[in-house]
């Protein structure tokens, strides 16, 4: 997903001058055709995150066309205050390219999950938030990044997944990916493949779920106006590689509790990290495993 | 030009010490050291371009300090971009003039700064833009003394010289005091002269309340953006309070407003001098 970004990045780059692309001596291998073919566009800002969010608001101001690329956590947690008052508070449309989310750099140690991320910055106004789970919805993504006038915080996973058959064109969400059953999944990022590919090895379960991906976590209104439409709805589960405080379950609780929904919230059913860190080595599966993330969805489902 | 400039730093602080009075508001201390800077950054006119170095929308000026805010919006006010009603709505409940400066409806405040360390990284930005863009526009940012501790000013600096942005001016209100005490006694800066020479910066160092330094040094700074490739830094030697013998050096008003109309009266005597 992040090398499609970056593929569409840089024929937009090399079409429009004014797009700057700044990393924090990040990207090694994923960056060198900008650095070869766009010289004058590209600028390695050494190993200071911090500052580089202000830069990037500076440039912004003077018509620049932002991109920064970096690691998800170093780009969302060590920058919170940047991201705060340089960005948003001055409505910079800086993209934020946060590669790695969740479990996705396992092996390396708790410094490099990106965890937290999604329920800091949603608690600020004044930001977009995307979280695609597959190419089409990187497609989309990159969309919407590029269209907005506000800031952009856009987490990138490297693998590379096929969920949607077809290219998205929707403006609302979330997205539906299978299933006609009354019992609601909702997933976002990269997990949602995992939830996807979980679902079809399970029998019959497509008559009893309907999954949904939501790849904008904010500031478009995610549309629940759907669930109206079903009869009786058995479970509503959420799904996400991330910490459950404030994550992407919380979010959609809250939503269901603005709209007023009559859904009795005992059929809501949040899955993810349950607010533990990790204590020991273990790549991308292993950790999930040990938070139990698919293996609770089975339960739920079975 | 001097006598000019000396007028406008009085009216700063007249003004800065009736505001900050009236609403209880802080940091005089930190206003009337840079109230010189202001004075001339914003009205010096330097004779070889036949211009001030803050433009005329004062849009290439950011205040790092944003503490001293009140010192910017009254010179703002003094340049006519910011209204007498405006200015006379600061820190009250429904204004835009917060007590650090804010950018939001507040002509001519192009960054809107608090939190100590956002200033010169995003003045960096600015320069880098308009290099990228083939431009030699000077951007001037004001930082506090205490604000050197904050780790986003060394990564900036090396920045700063790396992209070799000599069109970047940063100038340093060397007061020598910050929050709890003297700089020295926190985390001392000397030797502060060594270390951004070290960096590859052009070092400058004036006493920050002589207009004519000032001037001087401004007009230096124009010159090495023409010439040279680094960023320049100005070290002004300041006093926080100066201009009022009771508040000079004196840590008490980085944050409480003067004590009694007896306190303020003497202040507006000694200024009016």
């Amino acid at each position: 997903m992040r090398e499609l970004y970056l593929e569409l990045l840089f024929n937009y780059a090399k079409a429009n001058k004014n797009v700057v692309i700044i990393t924090g001596d990040l990207g090694f291998g994923a960056l060198d055709n900008f650095f070869k073919e766009l010289p004058d566009q590209i600028f390695n800002l050494g190993i200071a995150e911090q500052s580089i969010v202000s830069i990037a608001a500076g440039l912004a101001s003077e018509g620049k066309n932002v991109f920064i690329y970096s690691i998800a956590n170093f780009i969302s947690l060590r920058v919170l205050e940047q991201i705060r008052n340089d960005l948003c508070y001055h409505r910079l449309p800086v993209k934020i390219l946060a590669i790695g989310t969740g479990y996705s750099y396992g092996q390396l140690g708790f410094s490099h999950h990106a965890t937290e991320d999604i329920s800091v910055i949603r608690s600020i106004p004044n930001i977009m938030i995307l979280n695609p789970s597959d190419q089409q919805e990187v497609r989309l993504s990159f969309k919407l990044s590029i269209e907005t006038k506000i800031p952009v915080y856009i987490r990138l996973d490297k693998t590379t997944q096929e969920i949607h058959q077809k290219s998205l064109e929707k403006s609302f969400f979330p997205l539906k990916v299978i299933g006609n059953g009354d019992i609601i999944v909702l997933a976002s990022g990269r997990i949602v493949k995992d939830v996807f590919d979980t679902l079809v090895q399970l029998d019959n379960i497509t008559n009893r779920i309907t999954l949904y991906s939501c790849p904008v976590i904010k500031p478009i209104r995610i549309d629940l106006t759907f669930l109206n439409s079903i009869p009786t709805i058995s479970k509503l589960i959420t799904v996400e590689e991330h910490n459950l405080s404030g994550g992407f379950g919380s979010m959609i609780i809250e939503k269901l509790n603005e709209s007023k929904f009559d859904i009795n919230l005992n059929k809501v059913i949040r899955i993810g990290i349950n607010d533990v860190m990790v204590e020991e080595v273990g790549d991308r599966d292993y950790l999930i495993g040990n938070n139990k993330i698919i293996s609770s969805l089975i339960s739920e489902l079975t | 030009m001097n006598n000019q400039t000396n007028k406008i730093s009085r009216q700063i602080r007249l003004e800065s010490i009736r505001l900050t009075t009236e609403n209880n508001a802080s940091h005089i201390g930190s206003i009337f050291s840079i109230s010189d800077l202001l004075a001339v950054l914003f009205f010096g006119k330097i004779e070889q371009i036949g211009k001030t170095i803050i433009n005329e929308k004062c849009d290439n000026f950011i205040l790092s300090k944003g503490h001293a805010g009140l010192g910017l919006y009254i010179t703002l006010n003094l340049k006519g971009i910011l209204l007498d009603e405006e200015l006379k709505s600061y820190y009250k409940n429904g204004s835009k003039l917060s007590g650090h400066v804010s950018h939001l409806g507040v002509s001519g405040v192009r960054f809107s700064t608090g939190s100590l360390g956002h200033g010169l990284p995003y003045a960096v930005g600015v320069a880098l833009a308009k290099k990228i863009s083939a431009q030699n526009d000077p951007v001037v940012v004001l930082v506090g003394d205490g604000e050197l501790n904050e780790g986003t000013t060394w990564e900036s600096a090396l920045i700063a010289r790396q992209f070799s942005l000599s069109n970047l001016l940063l100038v340093v209100d060397y007061n020598r005091m910050q929050s709890l005490g003297f700089t020295d006694d926190t985390l001392s800066l000397e030797p502060i002269e060594d270390k951004w020479v070290s960096f590859g910066w052009n070092v400058i160092r004036i006493d920050g309340h002589n207009h004519v330094e000032i001037l001087t040094s401004l007009t230096e700074f124009n010159n090495s953006n023409f010439k040279t490739n680094r960023p320049t830094v100005i070290i002004a030697d300041t006093i926080k309070g100066k201009g009022v013998s009771f508040m000079e050096n004196n840590i008490d008003y980085h944050y409480k407003p003067l004590r009694s109309e007896e306190e303020l009266n003497q202040a507006i005597l000694e200024l009016s001098k």
